[in-house]
């Protein structure tokens, strides 16, 4: 079972993301779509709102609750994970962290406890960060460090200095991730979720 | 924004196994505490919107951080979903105006909106056309979740119980 972590702050698009990674995973993969993508949905607060969604394109998704599985659930993460892969074995687990986690925390969570090595892509807003980036620079920093791609969203709504300015931003913060630009809301190469998920 | 090196160790006992689990939080302080809540496992926790009764507005507001998450949940019943959409729509533009005006971020504003209808299709006799019933009313399950920074909780909490409380008397008014 191989894990993604897909992070990133609250309204980056993760769960519009996450449906179409979900897509290009089943299409391309020999299991059935119950067995070869397996969602763990990670509410932070007492009501589930993204899990509603991706059920309703078919996709098989668990949830854990009322909390944010880079610490407070930190290990439920861990007993789903394990449970996940012993009842299910999916070709692929994805992670969908809550728009506050820090998804470095849960990848040592899943190596220490499991021995499992995650990979972590987080999205960013380009329509939101520059206004995010003051009042919110230690969560993102937070969650973009370690990560090993990071995907630009909503290139759409931003012109190319401002998506430039971004990818210094986030170089800033992490040297090491491969940046990728989107718009979650059209169409996304399959290139992109191949580096992605390191295949 | 400066974070306290805050390093601490985390020890879970579940049924199924101890979990010793040790954070660094490189730059990260989680302020939290183990001891305050129980989760079931996998599927980890209960939506609030499966226990809440109807025509109840239920609210929860809870601490992560900085973050001010409020959680939502109002089940109805309508005859009309479309307008109850509409206001959904509505009151979660108003709670991110309010917020901002305040002085507060907004994190997102979300809403689950699940309406369900039911048909009873009916034959009682040979050569008989069959009879389709539907109920009058259909089920609406809404769920809101408000995560916004730098306001206060009693406030954020209040727009979402507004909001829901706005929804549920357009239903009965209606």
């Amino acid at each position: 079972m191989k894990v993604l972590i897909l992070g990133g702050f609250l309204g980056s698009g993760k769960t519009t993301a996450l449906m179409k990674l979900a897509r290009y995973l089943v299409d391309r993969g020999a299991a059935d779509k119950a067995t070869s993508v397996m969602i763990l949905e990670n509410e932070v607060g007492a009501v589930g709102i993204d899990d509603k969604y991706l059920r309703s394109g078919g996709l098989n998704v668990s949830n854990l609750f009322s909390g944010c599985a880079c610490c407070s659930v930190s290990g439920e993460l861990t007993v789903a994970a394990r449970r996940i892969e012993r009842e299910i074995d999916p070709e692929w687990l994805i992670v969908e962290t809550t728009g506050v986690a820090y998804p470095r925390n849960m990848q040592e969570n899943l190596r220490h406890a499991l021995g499992i090595e995650a990979r972590i892509c987080v999205l960013t807003d380009a329509s939101r960060w520059r206004r995010l980036l003051t009042p919110m620079n230690g969560l993102l920093r937070g969650q973009i460090e370690g990560s090993d791609a990071v995907i630009i969203n909503k290139c759409d709504l931003a012109d190319e200095d401002a998506l430039a300015s971004i990818e210094q931003d986030i170089l800033g913060f992490e040297p090491n991730a491969r940046i990728h630009r989107i718009s979650a809301l059209g169409e996304v190469s399959d290139a992109v979720w191949a580096q992605i998920t390191g295949e | 924004m400066p974070h306290d090196h805050d390093e601490h160790e985390h020890t879970h006992d579940h049924d199924e196994h101890e979990h010793h689990h040790h954070h660094d939080h490189d730059g990260h302080e989680h302020d939290h505490d183990h001891d305050e809540h129980e989760h079931e496992l996998i599927d980890g926790g209960v939506d609030e919107l499966e226990t809440v009764e109807p025509g109840v507005v239920a609210v929860t507001v809870t601490l992560h951080e900085d973050a001010i998450i409020v959680s939502g949940a109002l089940v109805v019943y309508s005859e009309h979903p479309f307008d109850t959409r509409h206001l959904i729509a509505d009151k979660l533009e108003e709670i991110a105006d309010e917020v901002g005006e305040a002085g507060g971020v907004v994190g997102h504003v979300k809403a689950s909106f699940v309406a369900t209808s039911v048909d009873m299709l009916s034959v009682t006799a040979p050569k008989e056309a069959v009879q389709i019933k539907r109920s009058p009313e259909l089920e609406i399950k809404i769920g809101v979740a408000a995560i916004v920074f730098s306001v206060e909780p009693a406030f954020a909490e209040g727009l979402v119980r507004d909001a829901l409380t706005d929804i549920l008397e357009s239903t009965t008014e209606a």
